[in-house]
């Protein structure tokens, strides 16, 4: 479904991503992990076009869309979950999920989409009318990939969806990103919690310094000596 | 107690034309974090296209309602391109740009507009009509000034119908996103450049709308709306710049206040007192009155 191919991207002066390439394919989970600053959220900035794509391509379903505005990117169909959650506090919970269907042009359906967040995070349904800064941070993350969930995209991209929250709640989550993706959502999942993203995933890929420096299938990853001692903390 | 009335009236008048300008000052804040110290210039050069107009058009078809409607339409339709063009000229390139940065540039914006005014249309100073022209009539001893209902009215409506846009339509929380956190909302598809053209347009109407009401009392001149745009921005800060309704509350309360004191207790001294209470207010709520704190959970 998305491809990427020999990216370069830079920040200024300074190359975030060397080369990187890497697929994800329909109706998988796709995990691209690695540590702090290795370049996983610059991956999905420039798949949502947040920054530009030097060299390289990036393709949804065979056709080019780098460099394409951000709004378009998510029209088309991919919609980023972004790290830290970023709901947008004095809204509602409600019209947090209703912008995430701004891009939707089959307004008749929407209805159908928030029943679907609801019953994956009925809490959210509880407090559909308060504003989203009085959220919990676990309740805010289910808001935030629920609020991505409402453009009904073909590729969600979640980015570090465990990000400060208590180990029960990210057992939840992850839960709940499985059940998501097996109603037919593909997904590529960034994380620094590697082993219970590859528990959940397909394939894996792992990022050093904006390069892939392994991939394979997730299986295969968890129980690789190298990548455990590396990156799954495996000591 | 006519007397009374007669204050308060008076003082929603002018405080709902505050009120109005003060919106637009907010609506431009909350989009494009810049405070536009240009708007009150902006609105006095679209007063000055109003007057043009109706004066163009009263030669030619004569001085009628019809007249004056078409010049104010027309004016209106001025502010709509004037404001997509100062955002898209002035405002967009210094997006990223620092705060002071862009709030210079509206500074900027004052000399030019300002200039731009006193070369096209002259610095003579001119009379406009009022929007309703029967005159004034008692009822019991309370004298009833129709052109102050109509004002009062007219900026009700517009108040309903912008809060409605802002509060229950997709595009209302297109802008509100876009205020708090304008990356994020892109993410979420909304094309924030676009957001922001409207939030200046509308601005820039509103601001215009409050110039060619006001224009009756203070006259048609580069420096008409020097006052007004001062106290819509007092009525901003005191209503709290983070919410819709607070420049509302603010606006009426500094028309009303300034009456009621200058009638009651002194007129000589009722801009001391007035803002001295306002920053009172203020030292209590530093927010503003509908203002709120931000806080951010991890």
């Amino acid at each position: 479904m998305l491809k990427i191919e020999n990216v370069n991207a830079y920040y200024g002066y300074i190359q975030a991503l060397k080369n990187v390439s890497l697929e994800v394919p329909k109706g998988k989970i796709v995990a691209l992990l690695g540590a702090n600053g290795a370049g996983k959220t610059t991956t999905l900035k420039a798949i949502s076009g947040l920054i530009g794509v030097q060299e390289g391509d990036i393709k949804l379903e065979g056709k080019s869309i780098k460099n394409d505005a951000v709004e378009k990117i998510v029209a088309k169909g991919i919609i980023q979950s972004p790290e830290g959650r970023q709901v947008f506090a004095d809204l509602t919970v409600e019209e947090n999920l209703k912008i995430g269907a701004y891009t939707r042009k089959d307004r008749h359906n929407i209805n159908q989409s928030y029943d679907q967040v609801y019953g994956y995070f009925p809490r959210l349904k509880e407090r559909k009318k308060q504003e989203a800064g009085t959220l919990s941070g676990g309740e805010q993350q289910m808001l935030a990939i629920g609020r991505a969930l409402m453009a009904n995209p073909k590729l969600l991209l979640l980015d570090e969806p465990s990000l400060g929250l208590a180990p029960l709640i990210v057992k939840d989550i992850f839960s709940i990103v499985k059940d998501i993706n097996s109603q037919g959502t593909t997904i590529l999942l960034v994380e620094q919690n590697a082993m219970q993203a590859l528990a959940i995933s397909h394939y894996g890929y792992i990022l050093e310094t904006g390069k892939v420096v392994h991939q394979g299938e997730a299986k295969d990853l968890i129980k690789d000596e190298k990548v455990k001692q590396a990156y799954l903390g495996g000591h | 107690m006519a007397s009374f009335l007669q204050n308060v009236i008076a003082g929603i008048e002018t405080g709902s034309l505050y009120a109005l300008a003060a919106l637009g000052v907010v609506l431009i804040y909350r989009v494009s974090a810049v405070t536009n110290f240009a708007q009150g210039e902006m609105a006095m050069f679209s007063g000055f296209v109003a007057y043009s107009l109706w004066q163009r058009l009263s030669l030619a078809f004569g001085n009628t309602h019809v007249t004056y409607i078409m010049a104010f339409i027309g004016a209106l339709l001025f502010a709509t391109i004037f404001g997509f063009i100062v955002e898209k000229v002035f405002i967009r390139p210094a997006l990223r740009g620092s705060l002071v940065g862009k709030m210079i540039i509206t500074l900027g914006l004052i000399m030019i507009v300002n200039g731009s005014a006193g070369a096209l249309f002259g610095t003579d100073t001119h009379a406009m009509r009022r929007a309703i022209t029967t005159p004034s009539f008692f009822i019991g001893g309370l004298l009833i000034r129709p052109n102050a209902y109509f004002i009062i009215f007219l900026t009700l409506i517009i108040m309903f119908i912008l809060f409605y846009l802002i509060r229950k339509t997709m595009f209302g929380v297109a802008i509100r996103a876009t205020a708090e956190n304008e990356t994020t909302a892109r993410l979420m598809g909304v094309p924030t450049a676009k957001v922001s053209s409207v939030a200046w347009i509308i601005a820039t109407i509103l601001g215009a709308t409050a110039g060619i009401l006001i224009a009756p009392a203070t006259n048609v001149h580069t420096n008409m709306m020097a006052d007004v745009h001062l106290k819509s921005f007092i009525a901003a800060v005191l209503g709290g710049f983070t919410s819709f309704i607070g420049p509302v509350i603010g606006g009426l309360l500094i028309g009303v206040m300034d009456n009621l004191v200058g009638f009651y207790i002194s007129a000589k001294w009722r801009t001391v007192i007035v803002y001295g209470f306002l920053i009172l207010i203020l030292i209590v709520k530093p927010a503003g009155l509908f203002g709120k704190v931000r806080r951010k959970k991890v």
